[in-house]
């Protein structure tokens, strides 16, 4: 099934489009909130408020060209919300390495900006995204927003994980001076 | 702003940016049940066996470098004449030439290359992979799994085919030990720059202290080194990843699990190791 008649049987009230949802997106969804929060329990009841909040929010949302990143954005809003809740020695290794990685990035301190500045340098960061070449794009956004592990961006994209590694930390590098660049951070 | 606000305010990329970096579909572990029973009947056939004495395809294990997470696994390979391969992926060079001149950004979720060096098939078992491949020499062992199979073609500007990788990957969430199973086989040819296959993986933030390089003999002598990977404290997830070189093809079945699945784990690779 299409996209374009999932969506149409959201609009339609038709309680069997969670159903195909969950059949044509569960796994990549519920991937990406274990990614997370490396507990497959908790990414389960993830990927099930992410079809609920859909539920609720189609309509007004007709999001017919980008079904699968609108259930993503949910699922990984709902996880980063869990992974917030929990002490700091509770979040499983793989995300408390990927943290690491952009704490090193940013400035840690509190400004009475920051609210302004969030928007600003959300904008900032989708620029810096959307013109990334292809590759570098894929790579990123990989790790910094389906926050997959190294080893499977490395397998997947046919480089060695040292390599996906020193692509990062040159992505990292430019991201921090365009930031800077904008003072943002 | 602290390292989760970062992650959180960055949310909405652009729809684009997202469906083609989508993670790839994770399949359900066919026939588990199964090969979970043919585990424990494993250890008893081939677990006490040791190979201090054979020393063919012997590959070399350690950790990546000091600071860095983990290691590395160095295997000596064949490098097959293009004429020796006779399956449809004799259609490579002719593919790889036209990605070159002709490549484009893929559409969503595309199964056309992401770069124009490489291109994807998907298989529904791995007896069709093989049969795509046809080498004489490669071996369509059994998986803890039926089906969905991906081979991976590399070559170059003049259509010269480097390397083939064969993977799988599958979990199976709803068994208490949440096992993951990842297979992959390498196969060099006589354009790949070297015959050291460089393989392993990184497995986060782990004690380096966890991690142990063993082999064993499956009960027709094959050698089958692997690693036994602890991922860190937190997350109480382990893997073993195994490695058989068998006509110099690399053979590799990484399976992991949580805390106390050790025993089954060891016990599935020495299954598969028992099908060479």
């Amino acid at each position: 099934m299409d996209d374009s008649a999932l969506v149409d049987m959201f609009l339609e009230r038709d309680e069997s489009a969670v159903a195909f949802a969950r059949e044509k997106y569960g796994a990549r969804l519920r991937r990406i909130a274990f990614n997370v929060l490396g507990d497959a329990g908790a990414a389960e009841e993830c990927e099930s408020d992410a079809y609920l909040e859909a539920w609720n929010r189609i309509p007004p949302h007709e999001p017919r060209e980008y079904l699968f990143a609108f259930l993503a954005k949910i699922v990984r809003a709902r996880a980063l919300d869990r992974v917030r809740a929990q002490s700091a020695k509770k979040r499983g290794a793989a995300f408390t390495e990927l943290t690491a990685e952009i704490a090193a990035m940013l400035r840690s301190g509190d400004d009475p900006q920051a609210d302004v500045e969030r928007k600003e340098l959300s904008a900032a960061v989708g620029r810096f995204v959307n013109e990334l070449p292809d590759e570098k794009r894929r790579v990123f956004v990989s790790r910094y927003w389906y926050m997959e592990p190294i080893s499977d961006i490395a397998e997947r994209y046919g480089m060695r994980p040292e390599k996906v590694k020193s692509m990062l930390f040159r992505l990292r590098a430019a991201l921090r001076k365009q930031l800077e660049r904008e003072e943002l951070i | 702003m602290n390292e989760l606000d970062f992650l959180q305010d960055i949310n909405d990329l652009e729809p684009e940016a997202l469906n083609v970096s989508a993670p790839v579909k994770v399949k359900s572990w066919r026939g588990a049940k199964r090969w979970l029973a043919i585990a424990a009947a494993a250890i008893v056939v081939c677990g006490c066996v040791t190979a201090g004495a054979v020393a063919l395809h012997r590959g070399s294990f350690g950790p990546i470098k000091e600071g860095t997470h983990g290691y590395t696994a160095e295997f000596e390979l064949e490098k097959y004449k293009w004429k020796e391969f006779t399956g449809e992926i004799t259609e490579a060079p002719e593919l790889i030439v036209e990605q070159y001149a002709t490549f484009t950004p893929p559409p969503i979720y595309s199964n056309k290359a992401f770069l124009p060096n490489m291109y994807f098939k998907d298989f529904g078992t791995l007896t069709e992979a093989v049969d795509y491949i046809g080498l004489d020499t490669m071996k369509d062992v059994s998986l803890p799994f039926s089906e969905d199979v991906t081979v991976s073609v590399t070559g170059d500007k003049k259509g010269r085919i480097k390397e083939i990788d064969v993977s799988s990957q599958h979990y199976l969430w709803d068994d208490p030990m949440r096992f993951g199973a990842f297979f992959n086989v390498k196969i060099l040819t006589q354009y790949s720059s070297s015959s050291v296959m460089l393989s392993g993986g990184d497995w986060g933030d782990y004690d380096p202290g966890s991690i142990e390089y063993k082999e064993f003999l499956t009960s027709k002598g094959v050698l089958c080194q692997y690693a036994e990977i602890g991922i860190g404290d937190d997350s109480r997830r382990q893997m073993v990843s195994g490695y058989i070189v068998d006509s110099g093809i690399l053979y590799n079945l990484g399976i992991s699990f949580d805390d106390g699945g050790l025993d089954t784990a060891l016990g599935m690779l020495m299954a598969w190791a028992e099908e060479f």
